[in-house]
């Protein structure tokens, strides 16, 4: 149980690395001195996700099966759509809703 | 048209939206290019990275080997994040992430080549639905990000 919680805090972290680049990207300014830039707070803790993701996905599958932990990745494309929605405000209509079920439901079915 | 023409390709995506005036139109082909290049770059360094892992998960005593494909792991990761980082400026999170699925499609193929792995009815049905799940949400709006 212990690492099937730890299989979906490393898809949660994959999607919230994303979110937090997302927000890092937006806000470099290419025109300020690169110092300015390496201030980013959101970049730089995007790095440490990053780095973090791979090493808790090394400990995670040394327990669980590959194809069992990489039927984990379906959730990354939920949680990202979450994000999408409520943290960065996108709009999701319709076809966005469609595609992304389908490609959750082509993940799972993929690694079953 | 072959789907792998690449002028095809960015013609497509970045077909304008509906919303006028939000700064979401691509006049300039060669930059609906880079941005294609880059998306396709970015597939291929995602499937680099789990080739990396399924090498260093088949070698995990200390050899060249192994230090080889842990380098080609943190090249990979590196790529990964410029990548996602020239992605993330111009296109909206829930349009571009799910491109990275197509992997799956990809990675049925290289299993075959690379692992000899058997390509299932389960797993081509799989691909199959995540492949038309990516081609519907390359037909919804606003997919660019405001400049």
């Amino acid at each position: 149980m212990l690492y099937i919680s730890l299989a979906v805090i490393v898809q949660f972290l994959v999607a919230l690395a994303q979110v937090i680049l997302k927000i890092g990207a937006k806000g470099v300014d290419f025109k300020k001195p690169i110092f300015y830039n390496l201030k980013n707070k959101y970049l730089l803790l995007s790095i440490f996700l990053f780095l973090l993701v791979p090493v808790i996905s090394v400990i995670t599958m040394r327990v669980i099966d590959f194809s069992n932990f990489y039927s984990f990745t379906a959730l990354g494309y939920f949680f990202i759509m979450v994000f999408s929605w409520k943290v960065l405000k996108e709009d999701i209509d319709k076809l966005r809703i469609i595609g992304n079920i389908l490609v959750i439901a082509g993940v799972v079915v993929f690694n079953l | 048209m072959s789907v792998f023409n690449i002028k095809c390709v960015s013609r497509y995506l970045f077909v304008p939206d509906n919303n006028k005036g939000m700064g979401m139109e691509f006049r300039n082909t060669g930059k609906k290019n880079f941005y294609v290049i880059i998306i396709v770059l970015t597939i291929s360094i995602n499937l680099m990275s789990v080739i990396a892992s399924k090498y260093i998960g088949m070698n995990l005593n200390l050899s060249g080997t192994l230090i080889l494909w842990l380098c080609v792991l943190v090249l990979t990761y590196g790529l990964k994040f410029a990548f996602w980082f020239i992605l993330h400026r111009k296109f909206k999170l829930s349009f571009i992430y799910p491109f990275l699925s197509l992997n799956y499609f990809f990675s049925l193929l290289l299993g075959k080549i690379l692992f000899a792995e058997p390509i299932t009815l389960r797993k081509i049905i799989g691909s199959v639905v995540i492949v038309a799940g990516v081609f519907i949400i390359t037909l919804s709006d606003k997919k660019l990000e405001v400049t």
